[in-house]
């Protein structure tokens, strides 16, 4: 069953449509990486789902409730939205004691949920002095008051050093381990893809895909670039025969969609001086970026 | 309701501007007796008498409200400018019921300000003047003094509210107050001197309450009315927009 339901979802903000018409289910148990560039929609999709903002038309549900109609809605998802919401001359342990209380949490969870992001030392101290990997740390660690079994949060990678980032990668991959449905939206794909499960991409405040990462990583081709002195030449001679081909450099071809067999072979029938030849996999991000971008063309 | 009653009370007592302002107002209220005191009978000021302790326990009325009003601003447009505001929401996706907390909690903080202010003014003033030998004790007015003091800081804690949760920019929102405590109603009153309109205002009916009628104002009666009707007509406008608005 889905954990997460969106139906015919659309938010308009005077002429712009930030979201448009998103029909989407997240399954129970999924790790899922909701992406597209800034936006994109993904902050005001979010913040649809969770009550935050009355969506223009359509429906945001948990097991077909609203986050409004959840009973203990704490208890039932945790979000971050923000690198930031505390209030900066609070200590950070009673930051949490005032979430428990609203809640309705004994307030022994504040501390616990200290312990779980690694911020148990830190509990007495003020919020100003915290740097930003520790104030994620600690809106991860307010979210994760209630033991929620759907965890939500919006680029929760933003602004953190690599140490943060890595931190946080093995935070999710716990937090999936342990059967939450995590929803993470970031703009950077390669930022996620160790994490994620399953993908969703927002262009445009529209859905460009939703998929098994793996579907999404299969998409993924590969070039061959070639470097010789006779680059325009050759160039030529591949488009010629079919092959898409581009000069990205005065002695450099890229061909795309094609084999290093197939390259081989011309470079063998036009007795061509070689410096270099290598095959390049295209990443994530190329096929994040050629989806996207292709959305951006059609519109 | 209780749970978010105590939430917002739990949120007040863990900022220092709290504790601040628990501090400041049993000072200003003993340093006004002092002040007040030791000027009398010196360059042509009256000397002590039993009307002293009416004037110790009314005259820190408008700094004890002030300070009330701000902690309902921050209360509210704090909120918004620190981004508690949506964790505030996700915990309780019940707007209303979060205004009306705030309301309450605010109300019930400025009326312990006021009671705060009262007990040292009186604690203050009334062995001082005994021992200077005047006869003095807690009149028929000095209570009405007194308790239109706790119920005014207790209205300007929730008006507070509103104002903060109407406006939700706090640099905006204590701006806006601020003005209009120092130079709009005075304005108004320059403006239309001699129509009376300048009683009617809600910080010339707040300060009413307080301490009676001045010239052709409204009785303390009228002018509590006057005020809480104020104060019930932003508050039901700061429920419906909170309501309404989206938190981007």
């Amino acid at each position: 069953m889905a954990a997460i339901e969106l139906r015919g979802l659309t938010k308009r903000f005077g002429e712009l449509t930030a979201v448009d018409d998103l029909t989407l289910e997240l399954g129970s148990g999924t790790v899922t990486g909701l992406l597209g560039p800034n936006g994109a929609g993904k902050t005001t999709t979010l913040r649809m789902l969770l009550g935050l903002v009355a969506p223009s038309a359509g429906t945001a549900t948990f097991d077909g409730r609203t986050y409004a109609e959840l009973d203990e809605p704490a208890r039932r998802v945790g979000a971050v939205l923000e690198a930031s919401s505390f209030h900066p001359g609070r200590r950070a342990v009673d930051h949490l004691r005032i979430l428990a209380s609203a809640a309705g949490l004994p307030t022994r969870r504040a501390i616990e949920a200290l312990e779980r992001v690694g911020m148990a030392g830190h509990a007495h101290r003020r919020v100003s002095g915290f740097s930003l990997g520790m104030r994620q740390r600690l809106g991860l660690a307010a979210a994760l008051l209630g033991e929620p079994s759907v965890l939500i949060l919006d680029e929760p990678a933003n602004g953190l050093d690599p140490e943060g980032v890595h931190w946080l990668r093995d935070f999710l991959r716990a937090q999936a381990d342990a059967g939450r449905t995590v929803v993470v939206s970031s703009h950077l794909l390669a930022e996620v893809a160790q994490t994620v499960d399953h993908v969703v991409i927002l262009d445009k405040g529209r859905l460009v895909a939703s998929a098994p990462l793996v579907e999404i990583t299969s998409r993924a081709t590969g070039a061959v670039v070639v470097r010789t002195p006779d680059a325009e030449r050759f160039r030529a001679e591949l488009t010629g025969r079919g092959v898409r081909a581009a000069l990205t450099g005065p002695d450099q071809v890229c061909a795309t969609g094609t084999t290093p067999e197939v390259v081989g072979r011309v470079i063998g029938a036009l007795g061509l001086v070689v410096y270099e030849m290598r095959l390049e996999q295209s990443n994530l991000e190329d096929v994040f970026f050629s989806l996207t971008a292709k959305e951006g063309a059609r519109s | 309701m209780n749970r978010l009653i105590r939430t917002e009370l739990l949120k007040q007592r863990t900022t220092r501007t709290f504790t601040a302002a628990l501090a400041a107002v049993p000072v200003v209220a003993g340093l006004v007796v002092v002040a007040s005191f030791s000027a009398a009978g010196k360059q042509g000021n009256e000397p002590l008498g039993p009307d002293h302790l009416l004037q110790a326990v009314g005259a820190p009325a408008s700094v004890v409200t002030l300070i009330a009003l701000l902690l309902g601003v921050l209360g509210t447009a704090g909120e918004y400018r620190h981004q508690t505001i949506t964790t505030t929401f996700l915990g309780s996706p019940r707007r209303r019921q979060v205004v009306v907390a705030k309301l309450a909690v605010h109300a019930l903080v400025g009326a312990a300000l006021g009671v705060l202010s009262v007990a040292v003014s009186t604690a203050v003033a009334l062995p001082w003047l005994r021992s200077g030998g005047i006869p003095v004790e807690l009149s028929g007015d000095v209570l009405r003094v007194g308790a239109g003091l706790v119920l005014s800081a207790a209205l300007y804690g929730a008006l507070g509210v509103s104002v903060g949760a109407l406006v939700r920019n706090q640099t905006t929102a204590v701006a806006v107050v601020l003005v209009w405590l120092l130079a709009v109603e005075g304005l108004v009153g320059d403006v239309f001197a001699g129509s009376g309109i300048v009683h009617w205002l809600p910080a010339a009916a707040g300060r009413a309450l307080v301490h009676g009628a001045s010239g052709d104002g409204l009785s303390a009666p009228l002018a509590a009315a006057l005020f809480a009707t104020y104060v019930v007509v932003l508050a039901v406008a700061a429920v419906r927009f909170t309501v309404r608005r989206d938190v981007t």
